[in-house]
């Protein structure tokens, strides 16, 4: 936090390399929120690029309301957004899911991979604002506070898409495998 | 107790946000509901898959640096702006408690009630 004020501040002394600083502090998580977000590594980078130098310029309206993570993610949350207006189209899924080799970690636990790649088919058919608010929750320790001010809906609401979004996942998780068997 | 209503309790133990003692009673419960055990399996690899992080590829910052405009902070004195900017929302409600303040000191020092009241009734 403290680090973030003062890359900011050198940022607004004309030091652009701070900026870059600044924002790779971020980078892996948002290009990992967009990606999951859109599918498309091409739409994500457009995307990111776009946000980051529309916030190199807002840049001096930046205020102590929330932190910096969460200005920088609703920034980047109003520019996928308005990138998907800009085209005319709503958000067209090339395939259902992303790679599972680019994810970082180990494999998932005690589940099967075929069961890791049908609970993400679940989570990229859910509404927009639920897998935004599902997406941001693990990420820079964000509460829903923060969820709220990022997809710019009440506290409650961005609760209640989350656990929205977590009881779909499962319910339809629980009825494919039902429908196996 | 039908599973269908511990859906949401059955998320708030993913989250571990529930009291130790509930706690024990899922874990137990799901050791012998097969639903409820896929349900919470289905959360936690959803809770994993949004966690993990993907690697962006160092040309994207490259690129963004080359679309800077390196002279856009050094043509105004958006430093200072940006200092009164950034504790703003915590000194507007300040402010606008001294402006009424001054206002009611004002009517009431200088009489200017009685002077109102002389002027037009």
């Amino acid at each position: 936090m403290r680090e973030d004020r003062l890359l900011i501040k050198q940022t607004l002394n004309g030091d652009t390399d701070s900026y870059i600083k600044l924002i790779s502090r971020y980078n892996d998580n948002l290009f990992s929120f967009i990606y999951k977000m859109t599918l498309s590594k091409e739409d994500t980078k457009e995307i990111l690029q776009e946000a980051y130098i529309h916030a190199y310029k807002s840049l001096y309206t930046y205020n102590c309301v929330s932190s910096f993570a969460v200005w920088l993610y609703r920034m980047v949350a109003n520019e996928f957004r308005r990138y998907y207006r800009k085209k005319g189209k709503k958000i067209k899924l090339e395939k259902d899911s992303i790679d599972l080799d680019v994810l970082s970690g180990t494999e998932p636990g005690c589940q099967s991979q075929e069961d890791y790649k049908l609970v993400i088919k679940f989570i990229n058919s859910l509404e927009e604002n639920q897998k935004m608010a599902l997406m941001l929750e693990p990420l820079e320790g964000f509460n829903y506070k923060d969820i709220s001010q990022i997809i710019g809906v009440s506290v409650e609401n961005a609760k209640l898409n989350v656990h929205k979004a977590k009881a779909v996942i499962g319910q339809k998780f629980c009825e494919s495998q039902k429908g196996e068997k | 107790m039908k599973c269908s209503a511990r859906q949401d309790e059955l998320i708030l133990y993913v989250d571990d946000e529930i009291s130790d003692e509930k706690k024990i009673i899922i874990e137990n419960h799901i050791q012998e509901c097969a639903n409820c055990m896929c349900f919470v399996n289905a959360v936690r690899n959803a809770d994993d898959y949004a966690g993990r992080t993907i690697k962006c590829d160092r040309d994207l910052l490259a690129k963004v640096k080359e679309g800077l405009d390196r002279d856009y902070y050094k043509k105004k004195s958006y430093g200072i702006i940006h200092r009164i900017m950034f504790y703003w929302p915590l000194y507007k409600p300040f402010l606008a408690v001294m402006i009424i303040a001054v206002i009611l000191f004002s009517l009431f020092y200088f009489n200017l009630i009685g002077h109102i009241r002389r002027t037009f009734f």
